[in-house]
């Protein structure tokens, strides 16, 4: 399954405006598409989250984003404004990435686990974030950082 | 069963056979701190008198891809500008019908 082929073709030939490109293999062109679920930031939090603990409950998580977004702590953070994004992550940010594979969701505990595609995506962030919305996600990186 | 609705700010389109009443009407406001989807979900929550947690079924992503309606409507082109496209889109939502428009406002009807 996982059995990507690696033979990039004739790809390094290629010039674009006198300038070699780079050799981009099939499976990164394979993964545009998640990439492009990860432009939005909710969702790169999601993610996030996965590197400092590979299960959790969605409530616990919209805590967590609720925190990183309003840049106060979770204690003090209003119970309704976890409930939104709550409501937020479960009927668009979840199950977009779910079909992305980037998460596994078990509807009946609401538990999200990481996906088939989440290592790949988790490294890819890793090199990518300082460019990304900074200051919420270098929040977000801290503190995946410091709970490990 | 369903009571015709005539009334104040229904009943102009005519769009199908059924005969929708508005229940509740809202506002998402592109530089707030809430998403389109968490206003959408908010608006049904508040009609069925509910918490936002509680309106599970169905999932809102399996009838819509919100995130990119929100785009198309309210997000910004590649250089920073907002694109000021004008537009509706309606989609049904469990017993609801949702209209967005692109001035923002929502309307939920049943």
């Amino acid at each position: 399954m996982d059995n990507y082929p690696h033979d990039s073709g004739s790809a390094s030939e290629n010039l674009v405006n006198g300038l070699p490109m780079p050799d981009l293999s099939e499976d990164v062109l394979e993964l545009d598409h998640v990439f492009q679920a990860l432009a939005e930031s909710r969702r790169r939090y999601l993610v996030y989250t996965l590197k400092s603990k590979t299960e959790w409950e969605l409530p616990e998580i919209a805590a967590k984003v609720a925190s990183w977004e309003m840049n106060i702590p979770e204690h003090e953070i209003p119970d309704e404004e976890i409930e939104l994004i709550y409501a937020s992550l479960y009927h668009t940010h979840v199950p977009k990435l779910v079909d992305e594979g980037v998460l596994t969701f078990d509807s009946k505990d609401e538990t999200i686990r990481p996906g088939p595609n989440a290592p790949q995506v988790l490294t890819a962030l890793a090199g990518a974030g300082a460019s990304l919305d900074s200051r919420q996600e270098d929040h977000a990186r801290e503190d995946v950082n410091d709970s490990s | 069963m369903t009571q015709a609705s005539d009334d104040a700010n229904g009943g102009d389109e005519g769009h199908d056979d059924e005969r929708w009443t508005l229940v509740r009407q809202t506002k998402y406001e592109e530089d707030g701190i809430h998403d389109l989807t968490t206003t959408i979900i908010a608006a049904i929550a508040d009609a069925e008198g509910v918490s936002p947690v509680e309106v599970k079924d169905p999932v809102l992503y399996d009838c819509v891809d919100v995130a990119s309606l929100e785009d198309a409507f309210f997000g910004s082109d590649v250089s920073g500008q907002n694109r000021d496209g004008i537009g509706t889109v309606e989609f049904q939502f469990g017993d609801y019908r949702i209209t967005v428009n692109s001035n923002g406002w929502i309307s939920v009807c049943k």
